[in-house]
């Protein structure tokens, strides 16, 4: 019987002992590794700008995806594909057969990916403004929410232009996703703008404390864009007054360098891209992914003994090249043809396209010497900044402005021909700026399709119709949202 | 009876020795059956000869002869000094000790279906992973191996019920595991399958997806120490060959999509490596799969040291495993392991004991992308090419530039030998206990803690090379990791059983508590120097390229449960168990899971005993609630994203930013709801054994992860309903033929599965697969092939192939909806990888000194992915296979199922998924062919050699299937047929000896 007791004791030890451990507490346990959003200090007014950062780095994320790269420049008459043999639905795109190609729901969603990042972004400004207990700081909430809304301008600006009619996301809980008119859409953009113009320094980009950084200008030169397509020429002289008037901008003397390392954030430059390697041969980078590869050819220097290989997309079509012949250019066409089998000022040997059907004529504004890409990386294109909105676009934009409602564009216009080595042109009319633009702004960002589309001179392009001018509606998102399928609210 | 002996010792009479032999029907000698003297510690093991021999026994005394696989008998003694026994084969194994969770059962009060697979049946299979070689054994259970060396199967228990993991639960001498890829086959005693929800609820919140219990090796009491060596060793070779196009036929097929497109290449080829333009052929001509291939060998050796006192038992062992791997480059697997238990008898009321595994293992890990690279490089390239500059190192790769073709195009051996990728696995499982027997026999408290503890050091290193522009590393890349697992568990059984006439009762509860814990330590570096592996530390790079991250979870589990049966004259069984457990993973803490069970033995009834049709037949039923806790944990919050990705750059530096999207996760635990009802009987003089269950399992609160609006992320609830519906067969002939003793083994799995809702939504798209209501889990989902464009006219009279741009040769998609038009209306389910129903075959015999198994399995109604052609939309220079080439289109009536060459690279095929991509995974395999020969009682001089038997083995020698694949068996449950490494064939000769 003494043994039994024994066990008794020990049985009714080891229940207590389970009995302690079993209070509540044992299982609540925080998870590892994961920080809540409530954490998120937002009485440190100091680390303010970290959500505006946020956003920043969503146009080197999304908005130069390299599909999208493709997708913007490929539709105008003057830029194809440049492959037959690799993403063929490019090609049928060029004939406005759009399909079911996978880069249509990309597009689409890394837009509203930036578009929700921003809407983000200005809940957690709205999180800092209630701890701000200075005028000075509240201004500087003021001015980074207007970066914000211009990255968000950014994003719906680009989607009316791709889209026309897309869904206007107020914020990131909506659930009715059905589209606004494309003209309701840049309507939303402008107030963006407008309250980023008011709020954000009338600075130069490169003059901001954070190197770059979207200003009052930005917000002025995209309101303009927006603008020239509602048609409201008004509105685009006086924006484009504003940017010229400041005395701010200049062109940058050599076109060739403007869009490589040298003219990063240039005096001409009023949005760009931001990329870089941290100056190391190796190790991480933040550089805009396959945006600049995707239309790299194969290149070599044999001084220096490296070479790059790109993707070898993105062609200019026979008509273009010899419309810039008759032109006459030369500084433009020396940097915009990137051409197979001949070597660039810089020394890099460009090879010719294998597959003959392939471009053997690339985008030179994609291309960046070997030279200026540090030892040790080996990406086409390496770590340079992409530029969005130029000068020269401004300027450009002013002289339509300008002829449209019957004044002279003389002076802008020939601003830009002049760094260009062309003659000037007196008595500037629409056709000869229209002109002027399919060659300064060629395959940049989709200018020339839009020039077209406004102009009512999309019609030229081959297998062009009024209902396919746009791209649709990623067919994935019409299963899940049924209402995309409903006509736009203006 | 006690009482009895108790008294007759009082009285002084005196014991005596029992010497016997025990024999089976056929007047074998059966060795090591056990003999126990009842009510006493007395005890022993027959010898090789079937010979005991028992000191001290009580002359009424009554000895209980139990041997696995034979009824248990009950001998008196009655005074006999010598006692010959005849044991009777238990077919049904009615008789045998079953492992269920947390205790043990006999075979004949189940209430649930349980599968039992002896080591004896794993061991000399050769494989890995102890899962992989009871392949096609268990209906129920499907085994999905993979062909890389050391990688373990997929177990899929009675369909997928999860979007997540559908793994079981395995419980390793009371430690759980998320698979048990470190044990050697040898390790094993037994393994117990819990199929339905009444068995395995008692495991709760883990134990949705079924449970796998696994006991090593133990002694025996009263046994002289046995001492046996297992060994095999083989080759291995695939088991099927995919033939690709050759150069001639690859150059043919681009001549026909486009000339002028892609003679530039043809002659690129030509000119490099020689060769004749105008019939094709050319001087390089090198079969990928061929160069990528190897015969390897695969060796396995284990010692096994078991035996027991009157007190203790022990068993120790030790196996080495050693496999390379087919592919011909630097990759194998090998895995040291050691384990001990010890039982030991402290007093009469407390029992301890210790259980240990330490396992070892390197794996060499492939480069599995090679598979794939393979497919796609045309032939009409060298592996070598030494005229190359000295840019071309460290080896002179041939590259398909030297063609022309700059893209997506590598040489596959230089792919597969530019990487070094190793894995280093320390695992060490210890279980220690005591036992309090309360009241002897009836009542008894078991508490036992074990520990797991796991560490995985991984290295890649990428060694500076250059082949070509798109096929180089610049400088070299480290990248090292430590991965550590490190769980405990407490666990605290109170066990009581009685009998009271004919009324059987018992009862167990338990408390349990665990603490899972996983931490990862990555560091990456540029610049080490390559050369000596003692070069690749961290420290040895460039430091500012140098990075490091972690992550780590820890969970809590603490659980109370129980189990009640009941049994009547052994009749009428009734069991219920129950299991509240508490996780500290999700907000939700407590979830409880009850289940019930019931069985009739029908033989048993008064009514029964004047038939002869059945020997023993059981009726039973049961009902249960399971939990799958293998999905993510929720944060229970929203968290924000920061890092390099999420800051913007700023001239040449970034602003540390973060993203907020505000998206607040809230996940539980999915919840599975089994009714199982099932039939076994043995017929025709105990020669048929049947098995038979069907089952309705539904799963509710699946995790499925919809995308975010308008994003490419998602975003995970518990908003899936999944039902398997199934009926699992086993059918055992066994009889014997004079000394010629054989049996035969059928056994069926038929499954139904269906997705039965996704939270309203009609369908969930993932990146491969969709889910659709009313579909099977993971459907291909897309368009369907009905014809192709035989000519002009036809073409033109579609408006479909006008808008598309097609021609003759293309693939015709079925316009669903008849509209002319060719969009996201006309896709649909185009098959999934999970079967219908899948089958195994077996046959066995001895005679003399011979034995003889062979085993076959299939698997009908599934369908998989040919992502190996798919991807042919990366490039049009891809290869083809040699049945794309032979089957293709080539002209008005030459095909209506085959594409022609130029629609094979059009997008419109490429881009879309559609049925021609979809291909039946059915197949049929000679699963295992074993031959042996026993030489008994060898001389060696003085000593007697027990036993020895030699075994020649064939595992998977013969395939059959129509996928154009290596082997439609593949590892991705949503059937993705990509960089599959191939299933070998092994071919072994075997040895084990008794010593």
């Amino acid at each position: 019987m003494k043994t039994r007791n024994k066990i008794f004791a020990l049985a009714t030890g080891l229940c207590l002992m389970a009995g302690s451990l079993t209070s509540c507490d044992y299982l609540d346990i925080a998870p590892e590794n994961s920080v809540p959003e409530e954490s998120v200090d937002y009485t440190d007014i100091e680390n303010m700008y970290a959500p505006v950062s946020g956003c920043y780095a969503t146009i080197r994320t999304n908005n130069m995806h390299w599909v999208i790269n493709l997708e913007t420049v490929i539709r105008d008459g003057d830029v194809w594909s440049g492959r037959i043999d690799d993403q063929g639905d490019l090609l049928k795109i060029n004939k406005f057969v759009y399909g079911t190609f996978w880069g249509i729901k990309e597009m689409w969603n890394q837009y509203y990916g930036m578009i929700k990042v921003a809407n983000g972004a200005l809940a957690s400004l709205d999180e800092y403004a209630k701890n701000i207990t200075t005028e000075s700081d509240m201004k500087l909430n003021r001015q980074y929410q207007g970066e914000v809304r211009i990255i968000r301008a950014l994003a719906y600006y680009r989607l009316a232009q791709m889209f026309g009619a897309v869904t206007i996301l107020k914020n990131n809980e909506q659930s009715n996703m059905r589209r606004s008119s494309r003209d309701a859409v840049l309507r939303y953009v402008l107030e963006d703008l407008e309250y980023a113009m008011t709020n954000c320094p009338e600075l130069r980009p490169n003059e901001m404390n954070h190197m770059g950084a979207f200003t009052a200008f930005t917000a002025k030169a995209l309101a303009a864009k927006a603008n020239l397509i509602l048609g409201d020429y008004k509105a685009v002289e006086t924006l484009t007054n504003d940017i010229i008037s400041s005395g701010k901008f200049a062109l940058y003397n050599d076109y060739y360098e403007l869009f490589k390392i040298p003219g990063e954030l240039c005096n001409e430059s009023l949005m760009e891209c931001q990329s870089t390697y941290f100056g190391m041969g190796s190790g991480e980078s933040a550089t805009v992914d396959q945006f600049f590869n995707c239309a790299g050819p194969a290149l070599s220097n044999a001084t220096l003994g490296r070479s790059f290989g790109g993707w070898n997309f993105v062609g200019y079509t026979e008509s273009f090249q010899n419309w810039v012949a008759s032109r006459n250019e030369t500084v433009r066409a020396e940097t915009t043809f990137l051409r197979g089998g001949t070597t660039t000022r810089d020394g890099d040997f460009v090879k010719a396209a294998g597959n003959t059907e392939n471009t053997s004529c690339w985008n030179g504004k994609w291309y960046v010497p070997i030279n200026q890409i540090i030892e040790g990386r080996n990406q086409y294109g390496g770590d340079n900044n992409v530029r969005i909105i130029r000068y020269a676009e401004v300027l450009l934009m002013n002289a339509e402005a300008l002829v449209r409602q019957g004044k002279s564009g003389d002076i802008p216009f020939n601003l830009v021909r002049d760094r260009a080595g062309m003659s000037k042109i007196t008595g500037v009319t629409v056709d000869q700026i229209l002109d002027e633009r399919r060659m300064e702004l060629c395959c940049e960002w989709g200018t020339r399709y839009e020039d077209l589309l406004r102009t009512n001179k999309a019609n030229i392009l081959e297998g062009w119709a009024a209902d396919r001018a746009y791209f649709p509606v990623p067919a994935e998102h019409i299963i899940d949202y049924p209402e995309l399928r409903e006509d736009p609210i203006d | 009876m006690f009482t009895l002996a108790v008294i007759c010792s009082a009285f002084g009479l005196h014991a005596i020795t029992v010497k016997g032999t025990v024999v089976d029907t056929a007047n074998e000698p059966l060795p090591g059956v056990s003999i126990k003297v009842l009510n006493s510690a007395i005890g022993t093991i027959t010898d090789y000869e079937g010979a005991f021999s028992l000191t001290n026994v009580e002359p009424d005394a009554t000895l209980q002869v139990s041997y696995v696989g034979y009824f248990t008998k009950d001998v008196k003694v009655d005074g006999r000094t010598n006692i010959d026994i005849i044991l009777e084969e238990d077919i049904a194994k009615l008789d045998e000790v079953v492992v269920i969770g947390y205790g043990t059962a006999q075979a004949k009060d189940l209430t649930a279906p349980i599968s039992v697979i002896k080591g004896e049946e794993l061991t000399n299979i050769p494989t890995t992973s102890p899962m992989a070689a009871i392949q096609g054994k268990v209906p129920g259970v499907t085994i999905l191996n993979s062909g890389t060396p050391g990688a373990g199967p997929k177990v899929r228990i009675r369909g997928t019920g999860s979007f997540g993991s559908s793994e079981p639960l395995y419980v390793v001498d009371g430690m759980f595991y998320d698979n048990i890829n470190f044990l050697n086959n040898d390790d094993i005693q037994d393994m117990s399958i819990l199929k339905d929800a009444s068995a395995a609820a008692i495991y709760g919140v883990k134990a949705a997806n079924g449970v796998v219990i696994i006991t090593t090796k133990k002694g025996v009491h009263n046994q002289p120490a046995r001492i046996s060596y297992n060994g095999y060793v083989g080759v291995q070779s695939v088991t099927k060959r995919l033939k690709m196009a050759n150069a001639h036929e690859y150059a043919t097929m681009l001549q026909e999509a486009n000339p002028t497109a892609y003679n530039p290449v043809i002659q690129g080829a030509i000119d490099a490596f020689g060769g004749n333009f105008a019939n094709l052929q050319f001087g390089a001509d090198t079969d990928w799969y061929d160069e990528l291939l190897r015969d390897a060998l695969m060796t396995n050796h284990s010692i096994n040291i078991s035996g027991g006192s009157e007190k203790a038992t022990y068993s120790i062992g030790m196996s080495y495993l050693y496999q390379d791997g087919i592919m011909d480059t630097d990759n194998n697997y090998n895995r040291l392991n050691f384990r001990a238990q010890l039982d030991y008898d402290a007093t009469n009321w407390l029992k301890v004991g210790f259980s240990g595994v330490f396992s070892q293992a390197k794996q060499q890990l492939p480069n599995l992308s090679a598979w794939q690279v393979a497919f796609n490089a045309p032939q009409f390239f060298p592996v070598y090419d030494d005229r190359r500059g000295d840019d071309v190192t460290p080896i002179k790769y041939a590259s398909p530039e030297q063609v022309g073709i700059n893209n997506n195009i590598y040489n596959p051996v230089a792919t597969a030998n530019y990487t070094n990728s190793l894995n280093k696995t320390n695992q060490y499982l210890a279980n220690f206990y005591a036992q309090f027997n309360i009241l002897p026999e009836k009542m008894n408290l078991k508490t036992s803690f074990g520990k797991d503890y796991s560490t995985i050091k991984g290295r890649t290193f990428i060694e500076p090379y250059y082949v070509g522009l798109n096929q180089q590393q610049a400088i070299s890349s480290l990248t090292k990791n430590v991965t550590t697992y490190d769980n405990w568990s407490w666990d605290n059984v109170l066990t009581y059983k009685d009998k009271f006439d004919n009324h059987g009762v018992g009862a167990m509860v338990g408390y349990s508590m665990r603490q899972d814990s996983y931490y990862f330590l990555q560091g990456t570096v540029s610049g080490v120097p390559a050369g000596k592996e003692e070069y690749w530390y961290i420290g040895n790079g460039d430091a500012e390229t140098a990075k490091s991250s972690d992550n780590g979870t820890r969970y809590r589990s603490q659980s109370f449960f129980t189990r009640l049966n009941y049994d009547y004259a052994g009749k009428y069984m009734l069991m219920f168990t129950f299991r509240a457990d508490g996780t500290s993973k999700y907000q939700e803490k407590w979830g409880y899971f009850p289940s019930v069970g019931a069985a009739w033995v029908a033989t048993s009834e008064d009514f029964m005993q004047n038939q002869n049709v059945f020997d023993y037949m059981k009726v039973r039923a049961s009902w249960g609630k399971l939990g799958n806790d293998n999905v993510a944990a929720s944060d229970g919050f929203a968290s924000i994203i920061s890092g390099l990705g999420a800051s913007g750059v700023f001239g040449n530096n970034t602003y540390p930013g973060f993203k907020n999207t505000s998206y607040f996760s809230w996940l539980k635990w999915e919840v599975v709801t089994e009714t199982n009802v099932g039939v076994e009987f043995t017929t025709l003089n105990n020669r048929l054994d049947v098995d038979l269950d069907w089952y309705y399992r539904q799963t509710d609160n699946a995790v499925i992860s919809p995308l975010l609006p308008f994003e490419n992320a998602t975003l995970a609830g518990n908003y899936g309903t999944i039902e398997n519906m199934g009926a699992d067969i086993q059918a055992t002939w066994s009889d014997r033929v004079g000394d010629f003793k054989y049996h035969v083994t059928a056994n069926g799995s038929l499954l139904r599965n269906r997705v039965k809702d996704l939270g309203g939504k009609k369908m969930i798209k993932g990146g491969k697969t969709a889910n659709i209501v009313g579909e099977k889990m993971n459907s291909y989902y897309g368009y369907k092939v009905v014809g192709v464009y035989q000519n002009e006219a036809q073409v033109a009279a579609d408006p479909i192939a006008v808008a598309n741009g097609l021609k003759p040769g293309d693939l015709i998609y079925q316009d669903v909806n008849n509209d002319g038009q060719l969009n996201g209306d006309d896709q649909m389910a185009l098959g999934s990888y999970i079967p219908d129903f899948t089958y195994g075959l077996s046959f066995g015999f001895e005679y003399k000194n011979f034995d003889f198994s062979l085993s076959t399995l299939g698997t009908v109604g599934a369908e998989l992915y040919n992502r190996k052609r798919a991807l042919h939309y990366q490039s049009a220079y891809y290869n083809f296979d040699h049945d794309q080439f032979k089957n293709r289109w080539h002209g008005e009536g030459t095909s209506n199922t085959e594409p022609s060459a130029a629609a094979l690279m059009n997008s419109y095929t490429t881009q879309n998924t559609n049925s021609y991509y979809v291909e039946s995974a059915d197949y049929f395999r000679i699963q295992n062919i074993a031959l042996g020969y026993t030489f008994k009682n060898i001389k060696m001089g003085s000593y007697k050699l027990p036993s020895l038997r030699m075994s020649i083995n064939a595992d998977r020698p013969f395939s059959f299937f129509k996928a154009h694949s290596f082997t439609p068996e593949l590892t991705d449950a949503e059937g993705w047929d990509t960089e599959v490494y191939p299933l070998a064939s092994t071919f072994t000769f075997g040895l084990q000896i008794d010593f």
